[in-house]
């Protein structure tokens, strides 16, 4: 077993309940992953409140029962074009290292369990803009899961 | 000590023994030049606190360090040697406190309070010895020498010496421990003989509890080495030690006449009173007492009035006899006078009986009266005022969900808001005392930079003075906090940078003695901290060419103003001092400064004049939690602006708005015309409001300057609680956080000194 194929953070306390199992979403028609012991909660989309200067991705923060938290949009994250929020579109509220953030996905799908032996290293050669923040590719009966790094699309360039 | 009691204890023992280093270093740093009697007893009583409560808590390094300071000034205090180099006192006391306080800081944290206090105490030891040494004819002649056996003490070539040693409480087995210190200098010393003679019978414990454990010995080592050899015994609770020379002379009994005071609420003073007296006749040859009848109610009332008087005959030192009677509990005042009734102890006796009654006397009574004020203040965990003002802005924003529910819009509802009127008062008032609770005046941190300055001259052989205004200023205790740090850095900077050698400030035509100000006032919702030294002041070349060399210039050199080539120093990595000294020039500091103060919405301003030095100024909030703002709507955001900033607030006429040929936009409103800043442009968001005479004009004030800010539309005035923008976002100049509206939307809260500095 090497800890490439799942999340570092799952190789600790929380492993048995939460390992190979992940939260899938879209965007668009691609579905995506997060390791499960990430996802703090799922909420309907809120008002959000833009704060200036920050970057075009950063959707802004939002009030979570009286705590504030920062928001990101996953599709402009990826460069996609924007789409309207609709009744399908959630904030998935994540937990990596102490940062609390929503991410805005397109819908929520499941929590599914990947087993190792099904997950794939990405290509080797990133073509697309936003592969970088694919780690994994998970296959599952019905297709292939892009499962994230979320250390990289949380934290990359933003303070840059 | 039950486990649940420790970690109150420990809380218990941290805040005081902090607050005493503190006290304790203010009245070193003060007295440098040589100590008053006042100080030196309440030096010794700071020790003596430390050591017992240490040894209470079981911090062996801590106690044993105390101790050592504690010997020191009982010394300084009993004796009052002349010739005493106070510079190096001072720097051994420092050093002695400074380990204190890294154990102190252990023991807060959990760790094992193990430091080795060796290197610490045997500098004191050293230091009291070459007092006592300096001091010979004084200390040569021995406290409890009256016993027979140390006249046969005395042989050619040897030294002599006499120790009484006691054990600490409920060490146990005191004959025991008594064996063992015989034992360990039986191999250094000669000629041991030891009171009570027969250590291994049982009855010998209750002998040495009570008597303490007295030793004579001969040897040829030097009273230093003796004493240290003695200070190693384990459980020592404290030591006398004498060296004899010649015979000692027989001591005549001299007369005291103790008056004694209680605290005012200790209770059945009587009790106390024959306490007292029991313990004192089972020790001193005659001791009367007035009133002399202490068993009666009546006597409680004398006491308690009139004190306690005591007439004592005794062979005893003073100082012994002094020592015999602090340990009294509930001891208000003690005086102890001689009473010379014969012609016959004349020399030494007067001087001594003047040095503590006459001049002094007094004092240790104020000090007295002082104390009785304190159980006013009680001491709070900070946790717990945290908590009370984080559920102070849960109030706030619920009294304004309910009173500005959207469900009541459009209702009569007279009464309703009559008392939600009086509910928002009694809020307010509520807060306000909240708040108060959590300020504490600058003094502290304040003082503890006479500790800096004065640290830095000695290594810097610089000659600065550090004057204090307006300390007790009161500042938000996080915020404090906040503070110290950067305060630190810029006084270092002014001491290590700002000041000039006293060679070159004489060149300069300045006095040799440097001045460093460090001024607190207050001014509106800020409170402003300033920094001033009369140094070389900064170099403007020197900084614009470091600022090259880091690639930080964006236009041409001489297009920089004074003003911006001295905003430079904040920026991370930038120290123009070529030499990295201990202290500063390693080129971490200054951003430190102004980003630890951004953390608490602070800024930070340097002003500086070449050749006459340098003013940095603190801009700090009052407090940090909840401010009166004025909500505006602008595009799909809200922003609120705190109140102490806006002027007024006002719909434009169109023909009062014009433009330059800048594109510069500007209004004239009762015959002033100021500029006009679209707020929507300046945090580059859209709203629909295009035309200034749809929207509202706030005018909004920073010191000299005064601008109109447009927004869509008004909201409402409120208070609100500041909440911190995640970390995740960069600092938006011009936003100091947001907050959150009685309907659960977010406001962004514009931070009135950045708004203008982005301007």
């Amino acid at each position: 077993m090497s800890t490439e194929n799942g999340p570092e953070l799952l190789e600790g306390s929380a492993e048995d309940t939460t390992r190979d199992r992940y939260m899938t979403f879209n965007i668009d028609s691609e579905e995506y992953g997060i390791g499960i012991a990430y996802v703090k909660e799922i909420i309907e989309i809120v008002p959000i409140t833009r704060v200036p200067e920050s970057p075009p991705y950063v959707e802004g923060i939002f009030n979570l029962r009286g705590d504030i938290i920062g928001v990101l949009d996953v599709r402009k994250r990826f460069g996609k074009s924007p789409k309207e929020h609709d009744e399908q579109t959630c904030i998935i509220v994540v937990e990596h290292k102490e940062l609390v953030l929503g991410l805005i996905v397109d819908s929520v799908n499941e929590v599914m369990t990947i087993e190792e032996d099904s997950i794939l290293a990405p290509p080797n050669a990133k073509l697309n803009h936003y592969n970088q923040y694919i780690r994994n590719i998970g296959q599952v009966s019905k297709g292939v899961v892009l499962l994230l790094d979320l250390e990289k699309l949380l934290i990359q360039d933003v303070q840059g | 000590m039950a486990d649940f009691d420790r970690d109150n204890m420990m809380e218990l023992f941290s805040y005081e023994t902090g607050q005493l280093i503190e006290q304790l270093e203010q009245f070193i740093i003060q007295s440098e030049s040589g100590y008053t009697m006042v100080q030196i007893n309440e030096i010794f009583r700071i020790m003596h606190t430390i050591k017992g409560s240490a040894a209470m808590m079981l911090f062996d390094s801590i106690a044993t360090t105390a101790h050592a300071m504690e010997d020191l000034f009982y010394f300084l205090r009993e004796e009052n040697p002349q010739n005493v180099d106070y510079a190096k006192l001072t720097d051994l006391i420092l050093a002695g406190m400074d380990f204190i306080k890294v154990e102190l800081d252990k023991a807060e944290n959990g760790l094992e309070v193990n430091g080795d206090p060796g290197s610490t105490i045997a500098p004191l030891k050293e230091f009291l010895s070459g007092l006592k040494s300096g001091e010979a004819p004084a200390s040569a002649q021995s406290g409890i020498s009256a016993s027979p056996k140390s006249a046969q003490r005395v042989e050619g070539g040897q030294r002599h010496f006499d120790a009484v040693i006691f054990f600490e409480d409920g060490s146990e087995m005191e004959n025991v421990r008594a064996f063992t210190v015989v034992q360990n200098i039986s191999s250094f010393v000669s000629d041991i003989e030891h009171e009570p003679a027969d250590i291994i019978h049982e009855s010998a414990v209750e002998v040495i509890r009570k008597k303490g454990f007295h030793l004579w010995f001969s040897s040829d080592k030097p009273y230093a080495e003796i004493y240290k050899l003695l200070n190693q015994t384990v459980y020592l609770e404290k030591m006398t030690l004498h060296e004899l020379d010649g015979k000692p002379e027989e001591v005549p009994e001299k007369k005291y006449r103790v008056s004694i005071r209680f605290n005012d609420d200790c209770e059945m003073e009587n009790v106390r009173a024959y306490a007292l007296v029991h313990r004192l006749t089972e020790q001193l040859e005659k001791v009367s007492h007035v009133p002399a009848d202490l068993m009666s109610d009546a006597s409680a009332d004398i006491v308690r009035t009139s004190g306690l008087t005591l007439e004592i005959s005794t062979k005893k030192k003073k100082s012994d006899l002094m020592e015999l009677l602090e340990q009294t509990v509930y001891l208000k005042t003690l005086n102890v006078q001689e009473v010379v009734d014969a012609p016959e102890p004349a020399p030494e006796a007067k001087p001594a009986a003047e040095d503590e009654s006459a001049p002094h006397a007094p004092k240790p009574d104020e000090a007295a009266q002082k104390k009785t004020t304190a159980p006013h203040v009680i001491s709070v965990n900070v946790s717990k005022l945290d908590q009370l003002l984080n559920l102070m802005g849960e109030l706030v924003i619920a009294e304004a969900m309910v009173t500005q529910n959207p469900e009541l819009e459009n209702l009569e509802l007279e009464s309703f808001h009559k008392e939600a009127r009086q509910l928002r008062k009694i809020i307010k008032d509520l807060q306000e005392t909240v708040m108060s609770m959590r300020m504490v005046p600058l003094s502290t941190t304040f003082f503890k930079m006479h500790r800096v300055v004065r640290d830095m001259c000695r290594q810097l052989t610089k000659n600065v003075k550090l004057v204090v205004i307006g300390e007790d200023t009161e500042v938000d205790k996080n915020i404090i906090e906040h503070i110290s740090d950067p305060l630190m850095h810029i006084i270092r900077n002014s001491v290590d940078h700002g000041i000039e050698m006293p060679q070159a400030r004489a060149a300069a035509g300045k006095p040799e003695e440097g001045t460093v100000t460090l001024e607190a006032k207050n001014s509106g919702g800020d409170v402003l901290i300033i920094i001033k030294d009369d140094g070389a002041g900064l170099d403007r070349e020197k900084i614009l060419k470091k600022a090259k060399t880091n690639g930080l210039l964006k236009k041409a050199e001489n297009e920089y103003t004074d003003k911006e080539v001295q905003q430079f120093i904040f920026l991370p990595g930038f120290s123009t001092n070529e030499q990295v000294t201990s202290y500063s020039g390693r080129g971490v500091g200054m951003d430190v400064v102004s980003t630890n103060l951004e953390l608490v919405g602070g800024s930070v301003l340097v002003d500086s004049v070449p050749g006459q030095g340098s003013t940095f100024t603190l801009k700090i909030p009052l407090t940090l939690a909840i401010i009166d703002g004025m909500t505006v709507k602008m595009g799909g955001a809200k922003y609120t602006i705190p109140i102490v900033a806006i002027k007024q607030s006002f719909k434009a006429d169109k023909k009062d708005i014009f433009t330059d040929p800048n594109n510069n936009e500007m209004i004239s409103t009762r015959g002033e015309i100021y500029n006009v800043v679209r707020l929507h442009e300046f945090f580059g968001v859209e709203t629909a409001v295009k035309n200034i005479e749809d929207g509202i004009l706030i005018m909004l004030e920073n010191g000299e300057q005064t601008v109109c800010l447009l927004a869509d539309e008004l909201v409402g005035e409120q208070q609100v609680v500041v909440k911190s923008i995640p970390k995740y976002f960069k600092k938006t100049k011009g936003i100091s956080g947001c907050t959150l509206l009685g309907n659960g939307d977010i406001s962004l809260i514009i931070d009135v000194a950045g708004f203008f500095d982005k301007m």
